[in-house]
């Protein structure tokens, strides 16, 4: 039958079908072209529905209503023992937690989910006043009375009229968000961080949000922080953070007193926010000898002995709690919470609190230890797909653009599959795994005697770092032939001088003793490149070609593309032009080239385009610099960004014929940006190779944090080129030095004469960007084994003549002007004074320890004293200001990689 | 110490929970908000009544198909009844109409009109779908049809919105080849 009439599809998407159905449809779904694009259509259309509905204004009952109902209830009630609670309405595959229905309907407009939780519920002790105007200031934002230590209501946006005044004497007012569509920012980032996510958040995530520097940032950490834990994000709705809010309120109302401390910081409120609401609560305000029935309990298992040694048994007289000093609480108040699990206790886990004090505020009564196991949470800032292993913290792509939300795609729920249903976690099997990294062997130490230049090309490319990253984050170790040493040192900035004079760079040397072997030295050569004034920058060109093969469907790749290109046209102006040419089977202008002021246009474009089809990569480059030709302007910025993920698999693929273009159209003025993304299908050797032939740059992404990083912190250099063709010789002195090792660099290495050759391709360096080089220093008199050369038969062998002089060695630079065919030369010397280690400069240290870091990665037969704790512990030391919180991030990846490493 | 479990406690957390969409829903079956409102809060007066535990684990169910008792003895009352059992006429399905490009905002703003073509009762699935989040089996208590109907009305329901955004789409200004 036809799939349009297939009711099987409707029911997939919203997870209404039984695990056999489901599989058998899957099945089918992977068998038939037809069926998956029926799919994608209903999928798009219940995003549309949704979206469509919830835009809708709520209506609610009048106040005289609600308070009939109301009084009628409290009236004839009859006393309840446990607390019920309601079945999930969700379609989420929960099987750990302890679900609560959740009918929360905020329906005010154009925004929707965003939370309407006063941001201060956390902060106002029970008995405090209404919160301060942290609501919109909305004149009219009517207080909504409640009774008795009402939880803050969470749920619901009202329109101001709705609700009446207040309605008793005695009773608490609250004030509402009355404003329709726009959330709050948080008003207090401390108290963000401190009491509403405090026992959510992982210790990882609070240490970055510290180091953010604005408020931008924060706002947007804040946004991916509640949205990597929506369970359900094609809901509008994030339940986790409507729920988590909620227990909240509700541990203010319940568990807090005025004496002491609100109820979110009490032992059972923190428990209730962290577990959510027991199974069952077993209270007794009076006493151990209030209770019915006696039950004793064993002290190591906190279980009564029959649930202890495994068999049912009959009841015996219950003891008084223990307290954590070890004393015993005959007659103080104590409750009994059960959950079906805890960690660190088990199945069948019982919390018992009691309250020694007798002024409301019960405690845990458990030993130390056990206690501080329940508190922390082990896996906090695990999703729960992440936590059953269906899905990995790799897939948390940034969907975010600040402030402009309706650009993503609603119909795009988070998990590939039935929204709610996590996608099954991505083995890094052999077969399935089709990337492709070129083999690289350690660059050797070599005599000075025999090699004492050392000529190789500056190379800016940053995606080793984040290809790296990206495999960390999805729990594996990279491939030792991703990791490229030099793009690792090189994904930091440094804070080298800047050039004066007219030359587009300067050069910047320093030398201290090497950490992972302290008899040999390190030298670090740091080139800065001139800043450019981007108000002052020449107009741009660009064309954007992109992939849009069956490969790139992925959530990984086009949809982050979409938003990284998005965030690279809001930089660029009127007076810049893009244009947007795809590949995959047939070639298309998708956009022609377009003034950047009509970013509605553009923006329309992007966001149009879908994947399918296999690749034809050639056609498509082709007609891409044609497009960029046709515009092209001597005095602009001409450029093709080239977005894929490497997959050129069918069709005329002549690497040879491709590469012979790329490099004829860089000759004439258009350079090529390649942006590199996804797992899986990434051909990483021949997107480095193609921006290299193309006189551009190549980053690989893998969030949207990197997209902003590259298309927009390094704008500059990613568009603008200062100097092209930079070789770098270093000539070392066989005074002072017997033998070196170039740390990295080993795809770049030229041939001694070539430095002196224009006609050989070497790398670019973009505006304001830095480049750092490390060399591993053999100096006289320390041993080292190498292979020598037999001394010659015909020609007497070269003597050192510059045993006077101080220096340990020359570098020489070559470099082209962007539009310059003949190249210029600087050059710099530097003197060894014997700097320990721990006194060379923050940058110098840390890059080290980023050098470290790579050779521990490789098992480089070279690292000599390396270990993770050294590369983590030096890091830390050499944070130093971290703009934008990479250095941060990098230790957090080595920590990670330590554990990765012994876990092997 | 407050004690807990209280009565009227879960009956306030229910009326946050579902009042507003309980309304919502007695609205789109009548058509008159006040006339709506009053039957919201008769059903939460019923509500009263119950024993806590008889309604536990489906109280979505039980208050909106009370709800919707109550809703259509107000349409009966008036003559504005409709079968849910119905098959309407038309073939709906997901026929691509490939030169039709939809615009996402375009669509989403067009779909309140949409729903307003379709056929009642398939409004009326897809609204406790996608409006109240009720799943198949709710929905099935609630309208009294089977599940298997409730899937087919809901899907239909689906495609017939689609059909229906799409015809009314406007095409759009740049020249754009789809690129497949």
């Amino acid at each position: 039958m036809s799939y349009s009439d297939d009711p099987r599809l409707t029911a997939y998407v919203l997870g209404e079908l039984t695990a056999e159905e489901r599989e058998d449809l899957e099945i089918e779904l992977a068998a038939d072209e037809s069926a998956r694009r029926a799919l994608a259509e209903v999928r798009q259309t219940i995003g549309w529905l949704r979206a469509g509905i919830q835009a809708r204004t709520p209506i609610q009952l009048r106040p005289d209503q609600e308070r009939l109902i109301l009084s009628r209830a409290e009236g004839g009630t009859s006393w309840l023992s446990a607390r019920t609670r309601w079945a999930a309405g969700l379609a989420a595959a929960a099987a750990l937690v302890v679900v609560t229905l959740l009918g929360f309907w905020t329906l005010t407009g154009p925004e929707p989910g965003r939370e309407t939780a006063s941001q201060t519920a956390v902060t106002k002790p029970v008995g405090g006043s209404a919160p301060p105007s942290d609501s919109s200031g909305t004149p009219g934002a009517a207080e909504k009375a409640q009774s008795e230590a009402e939880p803050r209501d969470v749920k619901k946006e009202t329109s101001a009229s709705e609700r009446g005044p207040e309605r008793a004497s005695g009773r608490r007012n609250k004030s509402r968000r009355a404003a329709a569509g726009h959330e709050d920012p948080v008003q207090d980032y401390g108290k963000w961080l401190n009491e509403d996510v405090a026992y959510i958040a992982s210790p990882e995530e609070k240490a970055v949000f510290l180091k953010l520097k604005s408020d931008t940032e924060r706002e947007e950490f804040v946004e991916q922080f509640w949205y990597r834990r929506d369970p359900n994000p094609a809901t509008v709705i994030n339940e986790f953070k409507a729920e988590h809010y909620r227990r909240i309120a509700h541990a203010n109302q319940r568990f807090g007193s005025v004496k002491t401390m609100p109820g979110w910081m009490t032992d059972r409120g923190r428990i209730y926010i962290i577990y959510g609401p027991p199974l069952q609560v077993e209270s007794h305000p009076y006493g151990a000898y209030s209770a019915g029935l006696h039950t004793r309990r064993s002290r190591q298992t906190g279980l009564p002995p029959e649930r202890a040694n495994g068999k049912a048994g009959t009841a015996a007289p219950r003891m008084p709690p223990l307290l954590a000093n070890g004393g015993t609480a005959s007659s103080f108040p104590f409750e009994i919470w059960r959950y079906p699990e805890l960690p660190g206790l088990g199945r069948n886990a019982e919390l018992e609190f009691v309250d020694p004090s007798m002024n409301g505020e019960y405690r845990l009564s458990l030993d130390p230890e056990d206690k501080a196991a329940i508190f922390t949470v082990p896996r906090a800032g695990l999703t729960l797909a992440e936590e059953l292993g269906m899905a990995t913290p790799k897939g948390r792509t940034f969907f975010f653009t600040p402030g402009n939300r309706e650009s993503q795609p609603i119909s795009k729920p988070k998990y590939a599959g039935t929204p709610g249903k996590p996608e099954p976690f991505r083995e890094q099997s052999a077969e399935s795994n089709t990337e492709a990294y070129d083999r690289i062997d350690d660059n050797p130490f070599v005599s000075v005697k025999d090699h004492p230049l050392s000529t190789f090309s500056i190379d800016v490319d940053t995606a080793s770092y984040s290809n790296i990253r990206s495999f960390l984050d999805g729990g594996a170790l990279p491939p030792k032939d991703a990791v490229r040493i030099e793009e690792m040192v090189n994904y930091f900035r440094y804070d080298y001088r800047p050039p004066t004079g007219e030359a587009p760079f300067s050069v910047n040397m320093e030398a201290a003793s090497a950490p992972w072997q302290p008899d040999h030295r390190l030298v670090r050569i740091g080139i800065k490149a001139r800043e450019i004034d981007l108000g002052s920058r020449p107009p741009a060109n660009l064309v954007f070609l992109i992939d849009v093969s069956g490969s790139m469907q992925d959530e990984l790749k086009l949809p982050l593309l979409q938003s990284a290109l998005r965030l690279l046209v809001d930089q660029l102006g009127r007076s810049d032009r893009v244009s947007i040419v795809v590949y995959a089977g047939a070639s298309g202008l998708v956009l022609p080239s377009t003034p950047c002021n009509e970013k509605q246009r553009i923006a329309y474009a992007v966001d149009r385009l879908q994947a399918g089809g296999s690749t034809n990569g050639a056609a498509g480059i082709d007609l891409a610099y044609r497009v960029a030709r046709e515009h092209f302007d001597p005095d602009a910025i001409n450029r093709v960004i080239l977005a894929t993920d490497g997959d050129f698999n069918v069709g005329v693929t002549n690497q040879g014929d491709l590469i012979r273009m790329i490099e004829e159209r860089a000759r004439q003025g258009v350079f090529l940006t390649v942006l590199g993304f996804g797992m899986g299908n990434y051909k990483d050797s021949t997107l480095e190779k193609l921006a290299d032939r193309g006189n551009g740059n190549y980053a690989y992404i893998d969030t949207f944090e990197e997209a902003k990083k590259v298309l927009v912190e390094e704008l500059g250099g990613t568009l603008v080129t200062v100097a092209k063709d930079v070789k770098i010789q270093v000539e070392f002195n066989p005074a002072y030095v017997t033998a070196y090792r170039l740390i990295g660099y080993e795809n770049r290495l030229l041939a001694d004469q070539d430095f002196n050759d224009d006609k050989k391709d070497a790398g670019e360096i973009g505006a304001g960007l830095t480049v750092t080089a490390l060399f591993e220093l053999v100096p006289r008199g320390v041993p080292i084994q190498i292979p020598e050369v037999d001394p010659l038969k015909y020609q007497a062998p070269r003597q050192p003549t510059a045993s006077m002089n101080p220096e340990l060695l020359t570098a020489k630079l070559r470099y082209k002007q962007p539009d310059g065919d003949t190249s210029r030369l600087l050059q710099s010397a530097v003197v060894d004074r014997n700097t320990p280690f721990r006194s060379a400069s923050d940058d110098f240290r840390f890059a080290a320890a980023v050098a470290s870091f790579g050779m521990l990665l490789r098992d480089s037969p070279h690292k000599g004293n390396a270990s993770f704790a050294d590369v983590i512990s030096t890091a830390e030391r050499s944070i130093g200001p971290d703009p934008g919180g990479y250095r941060w991030d990098f230790v957090r990846l080595v920590r990670r990689a330590e554990v990765l490493h012994t876990g092997r | 110490m407050r004690k807990h479990g209280c009565d009227s406690e879960w009956i306030r957390e229910a009326l946050e929970t579902y009042g507003s969409s309980l309304t919502r829903y007695a609205h789109s079956l009548v058509g008159d908000l006040d006339q709506a409102r009053d039957i919201v809060q008769e059903t939460f007066l019923a509500l009263c009544n119950q024993d806590p535990q008889s309604v536990r684990g489906h109280l979505a169910e039980w208050l909106f198909r009370v709800c919707r008792n109550r809703a259509m003895d107000a349409r009966r009352r008036k003559g504005r009844m409709y079968d849910l059992t119905e098959i309407p006429n038309e073939t709906e399905g997901f026929e691509s109409l490939p030169s039709k490009i939809l615009e996402k905002k375009e669509a989403i703003e067009q779909v309140e009109k949409a729903l307003e073509e379709l056929p009642a009762h398939q409004q009326e699935v897809l609204l406790l779908k996608f409006q109240h989040d009720l799943s198949y089996k709710e929905i099935a208590k609630v309208t009294g049809l089977s599940v298997t109907n409730v899937g087919f009305l809901i899907h239909r329901g689906v495609a017939g919105l689609r059909r229906r955004l799409q015809s009314d789409a406007l095409p759009l200004g740049s020249q754009v080849r789809r690129v497949k």
